[in-house]
C-alpha cells in the first residue's frame, strides 16, 4: 500500500474530510507565525480538535514570511521547540541564503518569488542537502495563474528540478489548498506535476517518501539538545 | 445520399472518462463546454488538443447540500486520457467563481462506466 501525504494545507473540516476520501495517510497544517504567536493557545486547541476528529496522521507547522533576516531567526529559535514543521516563504536573496543556511527549518516555499531565476544556485543548494531542508512545490501556486505569469512560474520550478537532479537536495509536492477546491487527489497531483518537467517516479517520491522522511526528522529536531547532540531513550 | 457507416477498424479508437464537477455557483451545459474545452486549449494548445479530440456526452446536476455538483461524462481518443485528465485537474476558476474537478474513471465503453460508477 503506499502512503500518500499532503504537506501545506489550511486547518479546515472540509479539507481534512476529503483527504480522508482521496486515501491520504497524513497531512500537516501550517499556521501563519504571526497569528501563532497572538493566539497560541486557541491554534492548539483547535489543532487537537481537529487531530481527534480524523484518522489521517496530522502534524502542526508554522510558515513564516519574514523578510528581515534578523527577524525569521528570532522566530525560528522561538518556534522550534513547539510545532512540529518549520517552512520559511522566500523570495528575496538574502532570505533564501539564510533559510539554506538554517538547519532548524524543514521546509523552503517559493524561494523564485518575485524573481526571474529559481532563486537557488549551486552554492544554496549543497546548503540544503547539507542542512537537511526541502524544497516546496505548491500546486496551487501554479494553477491560480494564467498565461504568462503561469508559463514564469513552470520555467522557474523547471530551473529548480534541473539543480535538484544534480545536487540531490529534497522536494515536495504540496497541493496547498485553503479550500475544499484546492485538494487534488495523489493521482491528480502526480499527473499535475507532469507540467513541469519532473519524472514521473520522482513526483511520486514526492508525496510518499519524501514527506515521510521529513516526518522522521521531527524525532531527531524534539530530541536535540544542541546541533549533533540528542537524547537516546530506551 | 447518405454516406456509409466506416467499419470499425477504421473508426477512430475512443475511451470514455467519468468526471464531478464541484462549482461554488450554478453553471449552465453551455458554460461547462467553455470551461472543459477552454482547460485543454490553455495548457496543450490548439494542434494537441486537436488530437484529443473531446467530446461532451452528457452532463446531469447532482443534489448536493453543500455545493453545485455535476456528474459529466466525457469521450477522447484512445491514448490521451492522461493528457485529458491532466488538463481538467488544472481547472481552477471560471469567472471568479471556483471549480473542481474530480476523475472518476475511465472506461472503454458508456454501458461499463454507468455500471461502475453510476453517473448517468
Amino acid at each position: 500500500m503506499t502512503i500518500f501525504y499532503d504537506f501545506n494545507i489550511a486547518p479546515k473540516e472540509e479539507i481534512i474530510e476529503t483527504l480522508e476520501k482521496f486515501d491520504f495517510k497524513g497531512a500537516c497544517i501550517f499556521y501563519n507565525s504571526q497569528k501563532y504567536f497572538e493566539k497560541e493557545n486557541e491554534i492548539k486547541k483547535s489543532f487537537d480538535q481537529l487531530n481527534e476528529s480524523t484518522k489521517l496522521d496530522l502534524y502542526q507547522g508554522i510558515v513564516i514570511n519574514q523578510t528581515n533576516p534578523q527577524l525569521l531567526r528570532k522566530d525560528v529559535q522561538r518556534l522550534y521547540k513547539k510545532v512540529d514543521l518549520i517552512m520559511a516563504n522566500g523570495g528575496e536573496e538574502k532570505i533564501n541564503r539564510i533559510i539554506c543556511e538554517t538547519p532548524q527549518i524543514d521546509i523552503i516555499n517559493h524561494p523564485y518569488l518575485h524573481k526571474r531565476n529559481s532563486g537557488i544556485n549551486h552554492v544554496l543548494s549543497k546548503l540544503m542537502v547539507e542542512n537537511n531542508i526541502s524544497v516546496n512545490i505548491n500546486l496551487t501556486e501554479i494553477l491560480q495563474h494564467r498565461g504568462y505569469f503561469k508559463a514564469k512560474i513552470l520555467n522557474q520550478i523547471n530551473q529548480l528540478l534541473m539543480l535538484q537532479r544534480k545536487y540531490g537536495f529534497r522536494t515536495i509536492l504540496s497541493s496547498g489548498s485553503e479550500s475544499f477546491y484546492d485538494v487534488r487527489s495523489p493521482q491528480s497531483m502526480i499527473l499535475l506535476s507532469q507540467l513541469t518537467d519532473m519524472d514521473i517516479d520522482y513526483a511520486k517520491k514526492c508525496i510518499t517518501q519524501n514527506p515521510l522522511e521529513i516526518i522522521e526528522n521531527i524525532t531527531i529536531h524534539q530530541e536535540s539538545i544542541v546541533q549533533g547532540v540528542r537524547i537516546i531513550k530506551d | 445520399m447518405k454516406l456509409k457507416i466506416l467499419p470499425p477498424t477504421l473508426r477512430e479508437k475512443k475511451r470514455y472518462i467519468g468526471l464531478k464537477m464541484y462549482s461554488e455557483e450554478n453553471l449552465k451545459k453551455e458554460e461547462i463546454f467553455n470551461i472543459l474545452w477552454n482547460s485543454i486549449i490553455n495548457i496543450y494548445g490548439e494542434i494537441e488538443s486537436s488530437k484529443i479530440n473531446l467530446w461532451i456526452i452528457d452532463t446531469s446536476k447532482i443534489e448536493n447540500k453543500k455545493r453545485n455538483q455535476y456528474n459529466i461524462v466525457v469521450k477522447c481518443q484512445r491514448g490521451y486520457e492522461t493528457e485529458l485528465i491532466t488538463a481538467f485537474n488544472s481547472i481552477y476558476r471560471y469567472k471568479k467563481n471556483r471549480l473542481v474537478v474530480h476523475t472518476i474513471g475511465t472506461s472503454g465503453t458508456i454501458k461499463s462506466l454507468n455500471k461502475k460508477y453510476k453517473l448517468i
